[in-house]
C-alpha cells in the first residue's frame, strides 16, 4: 500500500501534465460481504491534472462508472473492501484503511466496519464543493417537486462563501437569484428568467443537464465528473453540451473526467484517455495517440468496432485474470502477425505488468509510464497494434435510382395527429416515401420526430388519419383483418428492447414457434426444424432454444428476436432502433447479420435510428425527419456534411461524434436553441442559420414542399444549401 | 383549475354511485322490508316504502343530503340523531388509532426502508408480518387477558361529564391500541412506507443531491408526504371496518357497535345511514388526497 | 438448466417464508383430511361426563393457565373420580359462579390500590370481565344467555349434538362447556374455513384477473370503467359492506364470502393492470400483435399465463389468509357460521368468559389455530411475492 505523502510528492514533481489534481493509485474495490467478494475495480491508477479533460472509456461493465462513483460513495450497495489510495489536491478521499489481508490477490479478511461512515466524513466538504458530479439521466437528477430556481438557490446557499457577492451579509434571496440567473446564462440557458420558475418535468433533457452543470458551478469546484452526460440526449444537444464542457475548462479552469462508452464523445473533448476493461485500466495516453495508434489489442478492437462498423470482430476475453499469459492474445493482431515466436512465447506464458508495477519499475518519477502506458509486453514497439485502416463499407448497393427491381413499400401522404388533452400535434405530416425491393431505407431524426410512429404505421400497429401504404402495390390499410394476419408473416419488425419481445416466461423455442401458428397445421418435427433453422441463421446454437430469455446475453437476446422475425420468412423488416440498447461490439455483430440477410435472403429494411453512423452502414437511401415532416431524402453516398441540402440534415451530420475533427466548425453557425413545435411555416426555422441570417417571410408562412432537386434527392426547404 | 373541478366532480359522482349501490343491495334483494319488521302502514309511509323504488331512492337521497336518514325500523328513533350520538367516540377512536399507528409505523418504516437487510430491519419485517396476521378479535382477547391478568380490572363504561385524564385514557387506550396494531394497519403502513423510502432512496435525484452534498431530508420529506397520505387514505376503509369488531370486543358504544346491533336487528335504515356516513368520510379523505396531490405535485397540475 | 441445490434455494429471498408457510398450510390440510386420527370424538358428540375438561397433555395444563384456573384444576383433580380424567365440572361448583347470569357481583377481583382509587367513581370499575353488553337487551349476546353452562348441565344439549357413546377415551385438548372435544372442534373448524376461502378466491380472482387484464390491455375507456368500479368498492369499508349484505339477506357464509371476494376485486385488478401496463410500455403488446397473435392468445397466454401466473398464486394465498380472517371474524360477530356448525370464530365467541377464569383452552386453541392458519397463508404468499420480485430483478 502506498503512502499518501509519497504519492503527493510524486504528483507534484511531474511536470509533464501540469499540476496533478486527482491522483488514484492502485485502487481495488470489492463488492459483497460475508466472505463473497466481487472485484469491480482491479488495481486501477489514474491522474487528472488541473484544467485537464480526461476521458474514461470502456464498454458497459468495464468498471468505469464504479471507479468514479464508488470513490464518491455514490454507488448502490457500498463496496465491502477497498485497497489503494485516492487524493484530491493532496487530501485523501478515502479514510485511513484498516488492515487488509490479501491472499493470492484475493481479499480474505473483512476490514473494520465503520469504513462507510468514515468515508462519508472524509468526503464531507469535498462532495459538491471540490468535486461536482453530473449523471446520465439529467431530468431524473432534478427533484420533481422543486423548481429550477429552488435547486440553484439550494446549491448557492450551501456555497455562499464561494461567491464574493453573496458572502456579503446584505445579499438576500434576491442577490442569490441574480447570481443564479447569471450562472444559468453562463451555461447557455439564455431564457434563464423564465426557466427559474419551471419544474423539471417542464424542461427538456438538454436543458436539465445544463441546469445540473450550473448547479455544479455554484460551488466553483475543481473537478467535474461527468458520467455519460450526453448518452440520453439527442446528437445535436450532445454536440452543444460537449462544446460547453470545453468552454468551461477554459473559462473556469475546471478539470473534467468524462466517462463514456462513446469514443466519439471522448475524443471530441478529452486530452487524455484511460481505457478500461473488466475493472482494470488497459491503456492510457494522450487521446490523439491512443486513438491513432493504440498500444493494446482491446483499445484497437474498440476503435475497430467504432470505425469499421458492421464487421465481425473478435470479442474481448470475459476474465482477463484467468489462465496463463496475456488474455487478450486471441484478439491481438500483433500476436497473430508481427511478433516473433519468442515474443509470442512470452505472451503465452506471462501476464503483462499492471499499472502499479509498471510505475514502480519505471523508477521514482514514474516517467513516461504514467502518461503513456498499456498493459502489454511490447508497448514500446510502436504501431504494433494500430487500428485496421478504415475499410470502405462494401455493400451490394443498388443502382442510383434504387428502383430497378421496383419498390416493395410505397407510402403516400401518410398523416397522423396525436392529441394530449387540449393540445395536439402532427406526428406524421403528409409523408411520402418508397422503399426499394431488397434495399434499405434509413430513417433518421431526433427523438419526437415521428420516425417510430411511421414504423408502427407501416406495420399497421398504429392507426393513421389518412394516406395509403402500398405493400407490393396493395394498400395495407384497406386489407381485411384476415388478410392482414397473413401479411404479418411477410412484414416483420425488430424492436429496440428484446425484453419486450421475448416473454420471460417462455423458452426461446416456444417464442419462435408462435410465429408458425398462422401457417396452418404443422407437425412437431417440422416446427422444430424451422426453429433450429431460424436459430442457425442468426448464429445461435439450436440448443439455445430450450433456454429462457433471462439466460441469454443481451446480444443473444437481440439475435433471438431476429430469429423470431425470420422464422416466418418475411420479405420486409421494419427495424426500430434494433441495436440502440447494445454494446458497441455487439451492435457490430447484429449489424453484420442484418447486412448478410439482405444479401442472401433479399430482405428489404426500413431502418430507423437516431444514430447516423449506423444508418449509413446499412441504408441505400436516407430520409431525415423533423417534427413529423420528412425534410430531406438522399442517397447514402450523398448523405455527408458537404452534400446534404437541408440545414437540419447538415446539423445532424455535424453533430454526430466522429473520429474526423474539423466537422464541428459547421456547428458554430447554428444557434443554441431547443427544438420547439412551431405553428405554420417551416418547422425548423428557429434553429435554421439561413432563416436567422436572412429572415425571409416565406419561411414563416409556408411549409416548403418536398421538391425533387435531382434524381433520388428530395428536399423540403425554400433555400436549400448549395452544392459545394 | 380544470383538474380541481374534475376531482370534485369525481367525488360527487362516486358518492352517488356508492349510495346507489347501498340502496340496491338493501332494496333489490328478496324479502319485503315492511313484512320483516311488521311495520304499520304509517311507519312504512314515513319510510317511503309505499312508493315505487326510484322514488324511494330519490326521496332517501334527498333526505341524506340534508343529513336525514329516516327513522329506525326497530324503535322508530331518528337515525341521524343516533349517528350523531355514536359518532364522536368512534371518530376519537379512529383518529387516535390512526395517529398511534403512524407514530409507530413511520420510524419503523423509514428504518426498514433505509436498511432493509440489517438484522433489525429483518426483525421489523418478521414482526409486522406476524402482527398483521392476528385477527382483531383474537388480539383483543390477548390484550384483555394481559391487562386483566396484570391490573385485575378493566373499565367498560364510557366516561361521563368533563374531561378527566385517567377515565378517558383507560376507556380509550385499549380499543385504540387494538385497532391500530391488529387489523394489519401498522403492518401495512410499515411495509408501504419502507417500500416508498427505498424507492426515493434509490431515485436519481437523491443520488444527485448526495453528490452535491446537500441536505437530503428536505428532498426525502417532500417526496414522502404524498405517499404517506395516500396510504392513510387507502387504509381508512380497513380501519373503519375494524371498528365493528373492536367496538364489539370492548363493548365500546360507537358507530361500529351501532352497525353491529343494527345488523342483528336487521334495522335497514340505520345500517344504510351508517354505511353512507362512513363512505362519505372515506371519500372526503380521498378528495383531500387528490387535492393535496394537485397542490404539492407540479406534475399533476396539468 | 439451473442447478438447484437446497442451499442455493434457501439463499433466494423469501424461501424461509415459503417453507414456513407451506409447512403450516400442509399441516392444516393434513389435519383436515385425517381428522379421525387425532381424536376419538366427532364435533357433534357431547361427552356430558366431561364438561370443561382440561387438556390431557400435561405440559399444556401449565401453559398459560391463570392462577385461578390452576386452582380449579388442582381441586378438580384432587376430587376426581377416574385416573384418566379430572372430574367433570357441575354447575354446583362454586367456581362456575361466574358463568351465572349475574356479572355484577361475580368474583370481583381486588382492584390494586392506586389505579383502583382513580376509578372509584366509575361504578363498573369492577365487573372484572368486559361485560357483554348488558344494555343491548340481550339481542344476541352469547355466553350469558340461557343456553349457558347452567342450562346445559341440567340436561339440555342445546342442539349441539348427541351424547357420546364412549366417554372413556382421553380428550387431547380438553372439552368445552357442552362436552364437545376441542380437537374435533378444531378439525371441523379447519374444514369450515377452507371452503369459504375458495369461494372468495373464485370471486376475487375470477373477476379481478380478467378485469385487470382488460383494463391494462385495452386501456382508455375500459380502464376508466374498471377504475370507477374499483373506486366505488374501495370507498366502502369491507366489513361494513358485508354487514349491509347480511342485513339484506339471510346470514349465509357463502354470500358473505362472495361479497368479500367482490371487495378484493379492486386489489387484484389494479395489481394486474399495473403489471400489464408496465409490460406494454416495454413494447410487449406491440410485439405480440406484430406476431399476428389473436387478442385472446395475447391476453391469456402472454399476459396471464406466462407473466402473471405467479401473481395469481400469490394472490390466491393472500386471499385465503384474508378470507379465513374475515370468516372467523364474522363467526365471532355471530353473522358467519352459526352453531351447531363449528367455526374457529364461533368457538371463541361461545367461550368468551372462560378465558378469564381458568378454562383457557377453549379460547386458546382456536385462537392459535386462527393465527397459524392466517400466518401460514400469509407467509406463503409473501414469500412467493419476494421470490417473484427477486426473479424479476426488482
Amino acid at each position: 500500500m502506498k503512502d499518501d505523502e509519497a504519492s503527493g510528492d510524486e504528483a507534484s514533481g511531474d511536470a509533464a501534465s501540469g499540476e496533478t489534481l486527482l491522483s488514484i493509485r492502485d485502487l481495488c474495490i470489492w463488492f459483497g460481504g460475508g466472505g463473497q467478494y466481487l472485484k469491480a475495480v482491479n488495481h486501477a491508477s489514474m491522474e487528472v491534472g488541473r484544467g485537464e479533460i480526461v476521458g474514461l472509456i470502456g464498454q458497459s461493465g468495464s468498471g468505469k462508472t464504479t471507479l468514479a462513483m464508488a470513490l464518491l460513495g455514490l454507488v448502490k450497495g457500498y463496496p465491502g473492501l477497498w485497497s489503494g489510495t485516492a487524493t484530491l489536491d493532496g487530501k485523501s478521499l478515502l479514510p485511513e484503511m484498516g488492515k487488509l489481508i490479501l491472499r493470492k490477490g484475493e481479499a480474505v479478511e473483512k476490514r473494520y466496519i465503520p469504513f462507510q461512515r468514515a468515508h462519508r466524513r472524509q468526503l464531507h466538504g469535498i462532495l459538491g464543493r471540490e468535486i461536482a458530479t453530473i449523471f446520465q439521466e439529467p431530468k431524473a437528477s432534478l427533484d420533481p417537486f422543486y423548481t429550477v430556481g429552488e435547486h440553484i438557490l439550494e446549491a448557492l446557499e450551501r456555497n455562499r462563501d464561494r461567491h464574493a457577492a453573496a458572502s456579503a451579509a446584505a445579499a438576500g434571496a434576491r442577490g442569490l437569484k441574480a447570481i443564479g440567473i447569471g450562472l444559468l446564462k453562463d451555461v447557455g440557458l439564455v431564457d434563464a428568467e423564465n426557466l427559474w420558475g419551471l419544474h423539471p418535468h417542464e424542461i427538456s433533457g438538454g436543458m436539465a443537464q445544463r441546469v445540473m452543470i450550473s448547479m455544479a458551478l455554484c460551488a466553483k469546484p475543481k473537478l467535474l465528473i461527468a458520467d455519460e452526460p450526453s448518452t440520453s440526449l439527442d446528437v445535436t444537444t450532445q454536440a452543444k453540451l460537449l462544446q460547453l464542457f470545453l468552454r468551461l475548462r477554459d473559462t473556469h479552469g475546471l478539470s473534467i473526467i468524462i466517462i463514456s462508452h462513446d469514443i466519439g464523445v471522448i475524443q471530441e473533448i478529452s486530452s487524455r484517455i484511460y481505457v478500461m476493461h473488466r475493472g482494470s485500466v488497459v491503456e492510457t495516453g494522450a487521446s490523439a495517440r491512443v486513438l491513432s495508434s493504440p498500444k493494446h489489442p482491446y483499445t484497437a478492437s474498440l476503435l475497430d468496432s467504432f470505425s469499421r462498423f458492421g464487421q465481425k470482430l473478435p470479442l474481448p476475453p470475459p476474465d482477463p485474470d484467468a489462465g496463463a499469459g496475456c488474455a487478450y492474445r486471441d484478439m491481438c493482431a500483433a500476436y497473430r502477425g508481427v511478433l516473433t515466436p519468442g515474443e509470442r512465447g512470452r505472451c503465452e506464458a506471462e501476464k503483462p505488468m499492471g499499472q502499479a508495477e509498471s510505475l514502480a519499475a519505471a523508477g521514482p518519477l514514474g516517467g513516461k509510464a504514467r502518461n503513456d502506458w498499456s498493459k502489454c509486453h511490447f508497448r514500446e514497439k510502436t504501431k504494433i497494434h494500430g487500428p485496421s485502416t478504415p475499410s470502405t463499407i462494401h455493400l451490394d448497393r443498388l443502382d442510383a435510382q434504387g428502383g430497378s427491381r421496383g419498390n416493395i413499400v410505397e407510402v403516400r401522404g401518410l398523416r397522423k395527429r396525436f392529441s394530449q388533452g387540449t393540445r395536439s400535434f402532427l406526428a406524421l405530416n403528409d409523408i411520402s416515401l418508397s422503399i426499394p425491393q431488397g434495399g434499405t431505407y434509413g430513417l433518421v431524426g431526433e427523438s419526437g420526430s415521428g420516425k417510430s410512429t411511421l414504423g408502427l404505421s407501416l406495420m399497421a400497429l398504429q392507426e393513421v388519419d389518412g394516406g395509403e401504404i402500398l405493400y407490393k402495390g396493395e394498400d395495407i390499410l384497406k386489407r381485411s383483418k384476415a388478410e392482414m394476419l397473413i401479411l404479418r408473416r411477410e412484414i416483420r419488425m425488430l424492436f429496440q428492447h428484446p425484453e419486450g419481445v421475448l416473454n420471460s416466461g417462455m423458452t426461446i423455442e416456444s417464442i419462435l414457434a408462435e410465429g408458425l401458428e398462422r401457417e396452418g397445421n404443422m407437425d412437431a418435427a417440422e416446427k422444430k426444424r424451422r426453429v433450429s433453422e431460424a436459430l442457425e441463421q442468426v448464429r445461435l446454437d439450436p440448443s439455445h432454444g430450450a433456454r429462457y430469455p433471462s439466460n441469454l446475453s443481451s446480444g443473444e437476446k437481440q439475435r433471438a428476436t431476429i430469429a423470431r422475425a425470420l422464422i416466418t420468412k418475411p420479405a420486409f423488416l421494419v427495424c426500430d432502433e434494433p441495436v440502440a440498447s447494445l454494446d458497441l461490439a455487439i451492435q457490430s455483430q447484429v449489424m453484420s447479420l442484418l447486412k448478410e440477410f439482405q444479401r442472401h435472403l433479399g430482405l428489404s429494411y426500413l431502418f430507423i435510428s437516431h444514430n447516423l453512423a449506423l444508418v449509413k452502414i446499412l441504408a441505400h437511401r436516407i430520409g431525415v425527419m423533423y417534427m413529423g415532416y420528412l425534410v430531406e431524402e438522399a442517397r447514402v453516398e450523398h448523405f455527408t456534411v458537404a452534400h446534404v441540402r437541408h440545414p437540419y440534415s447538415r446539423l445532424l451530420l455535424a453533430s454526430t461524434p466522429s473520429l474526423d475533427p474539423g466537422i464541428r466548425d459547421v456547428l458554430s453557425a447554428y444557434p443554441d436553441v431547443e427544438p420547439v413545435r412551431l405553428d405554420g411555416g417551416c418547422p425548423f426555422r428557429n434553429r435554421c442559420p439561413v432563416y436567422l441570417s436572412q429572415g425571409d417571410k416565406i419561411c414563416e408562412t409556408t411549409m416548403p414542399p418536398l421538391a425533387e432537386l435531382s434524381p433520388g434527392e428530395r428536399v423540403a426547404c425554400h433555400f436549400p444549401l448549395g452544392k459545394p | 383549475m380544470r383538474s380541481i373541478a374534475k376531482i370534485v366532480g369525481f367525488f360527487a359522482g362516486s358518492l352517488l354511485l356508492v349510495s346507489l349501490l347501498i340502496f340496491s343491495i338493501i332494496h333489490l334483494t328478496p324479502g319485503d322490508i315492511a313484512e320483516i319488521h311488521n311495520l304499520s302502514p304509517g311507519t312504512a309511509h314515513q319510510l317511503y316504502l309505499d312508493r315505487p323504488l326510484p322514488a324511494q331512492y330519490f326521496l332517501w337521497l334527498k333526505g341524506c343530503l340534508g343529513f336525514d336518514f329516516g327513522i329506525s325500523m326497530v324503535n322508530g328513533a331518528k337515525v341521524s340523531s343516533q349517528i350523531a350520538e355514536y359518532a364522536p367516540p368512534t371518530l376519537l377512536l379512529t383518529f387516535g388509532s390512526l395517529f398511534l399507528s403512524l407514530m409507530v409505523a413511520i420510524p419503523l418504516g423509514v428504518y426498514r426502508g433505509l436498511r432493509p437487510v440489517s438484522p433489525l430491519g429483518k426483525f421489523i419485517s418478521l414482526g409486522i408480518y406476524t402482527l398483521s396476521s392476528i385477527p382483531v378479535f383474537v388480539l383483543g382477547y390477548i390484550v384483555l387477558a394481559v391487562v386483566f391478568g396484570v391490573f385485575r380490572f378493566y373499565v367498560t363504561t364510557p366516561p361521563d361529564g368533563p374531561f378527566q385524564f385517567w377515565p378517558y385514557i383507560s376507556y380509550y387506550s385499549l380499543p385504540i391500541f387494538v385497532l391500530a396494531v391488529g387489523n394489519g394497519t401498522i403492518g401495512e403502513f410499515v411495509r408501504f412506507i419502507s417500500l416508498e423510502v427505498q424507492n426515493v432512496n434509490s431515485a436519481m435525484f437523491i443520488k444527485a443531491a448526495r453528490a452535491r452534498g446537500s441536505r437530503l431530508w428536505k428532498h426525502f420529506f417532500r417526496s414522502m408526504v404524498l405517499p404517506i397520505f395516500n396510504i392513510i387514505v387507502t387504509n381508512m376503509a380497513v380501519l373503519l371496518g375494524g371498528l365493528v369488531v373492536v367496538e364489539r370486543i370492548f363493548n365500546f358504544h360507537g358507530l361500529g357497535w351501532l352497525s353491529w346491533e343494527a345488523t342483528l336487528k336487521r334495522d335497514f335504515s340505520v345500517i344504510m345511514g351508517i354505511t353512507l356516513v362512513m363512505a362519505f368520510l372515506i371519500r372526503v379523505f380521498m378528495l383531500a388526497n387528490d387535492l393535496l396531490a394537485v397542490w404539492l405535485d407540479p406534475r399533476m397540475r396539468e | 438448466m439451473r442447478r438447484n441445490g437446497f442451499g442455493r434455494y434457501l439463499k433466494q429471498p423469501g424461501s424461509y417464508r415459503i417453507l414456513a408457510g407451506s409447512a403450516i398450510v400442509g399441516l392444516l390440510a393434513l389435519a383436515t383430511l385425517t381428522g379421525s386420527v387425532w381424536t376419538h370424538y366427532g364435533p357433534d358428540e357431547l361427552d356430558l361426563e366431561h364438561l370443561l375438561t382440561p387438556p390431557s397433555v400435561g405440559w399444556m395444563k401449565k401453559l398459560l393457565a391463570t392462577k385461578e384456573g390452576l386452582r380449579i384444576q388442582e381441586r378438580n383433580q384432587a376430587g376426581g373420580r377416574g385416573d384418566s380424567h379430572p372430574r367433570a365440572l357441575t354447575p354446583d361448583d362454586e367456581n362456575l359462579d361466574f358463568l351465572k347470569a349475574d356479572p355484577g357481583e361475580a368474583d370481583r377481583p381486588p382492584a390494586s390500590g392506586g389505579s383502583g382509587s382513580v376509578l372509584a367513581n366509575g361504578e363498573s370499575a369492577g365487573g372484572g370481565i368486559p361485560r357483554a353488553s348488558a344494555d343491548s337487551g340481550g339481542t344476541g349476546d352469547s355466553s350469558l344467555k340461557g343456553d349457558g353452562a347452567g342450562a346445559e348441565a341440567s340436561g339440555g344439549q342445546g342442539g349441539y349434538g348427541q351424547e357420546a357413546k364412549h366417554t372413556n377415551k382421553p380428550h387431547l385438548l380438553g372439552t368445552d362447556k357442552n362436552g364437545r372435544d376441542m380437537m374435533a372442534l378444531l378439525i371441523a373448524g379447519a374444514r369450515t374455513c377452507f371452503l369459504p376461502g375458495l369461494v372468495t378466491c373464485a370471486f376475487a380472482l375470477g373477476l379481478g384477473v380478467p378485469l385487470g387484464l382488460f383494463a391494462g390491455y385495452y386501456g382508455g375507456r375500459v380502464r376508466k370503467i374498471v377504475g370507477t368500479f374499483n373506486s366505488t368498492i374501495l370507498s366502502l369499508p369491507r366489513l361494513v359492506l358485508i354487514l349491509v349484505v347480511i342485513c339484506a339477506l339471510e346470514p349465509n357464509v357463502y354470500y358473505t364470502m362472495g361479497v368479500l371476494g367482490a371487495t378484493l376485486i379492486p386489489r387484484v385488478s389494479e395489481l394486474i393492470a399495473t403489471r400489464v401496463r408496465i409490460l406494454s410500455n416495454m413494447g410487449f403488446i406491440l410485439a405480440a400483435k406484430e406476431a399476428a397473435l389473436s387478442d385472446f392468445k395475447i391476453l391469456y397466454r402472454h399476459l396471464f399465463w406466462y407473466q402473471n401466473r405467479a401473481v395469481f398464486f400469490i394472490q390466491f394465498s393472500l386471499i385465503m389468509a384474508e378470507s379465513i380472517l374475515v370468516e372467523t371474524t364474522l363467526s365471532y360477530l355471530q353473522f358467519g357460521t352459526k352453531p351447531p356448525e363449528v367455526s374457529w370464530g364461533n368457538i371463541i365467541e361461545g367461550s368468551q368468559m372462560s378465558f378469564f377464569s381458568g378454562f383457557y383452552w377453549i379460547t386458546f386453541f382456536p385462537a392459535v389455530a386462527i393465527i397459524l392458519a392466517i400466518l401460514g397463508f400469509f407467509y406463503l404468499g409473501d414469500g412467493l411475492n419476494a421470490r417473484l420480485a427477486y426473479r424479476e430483478g426488482r
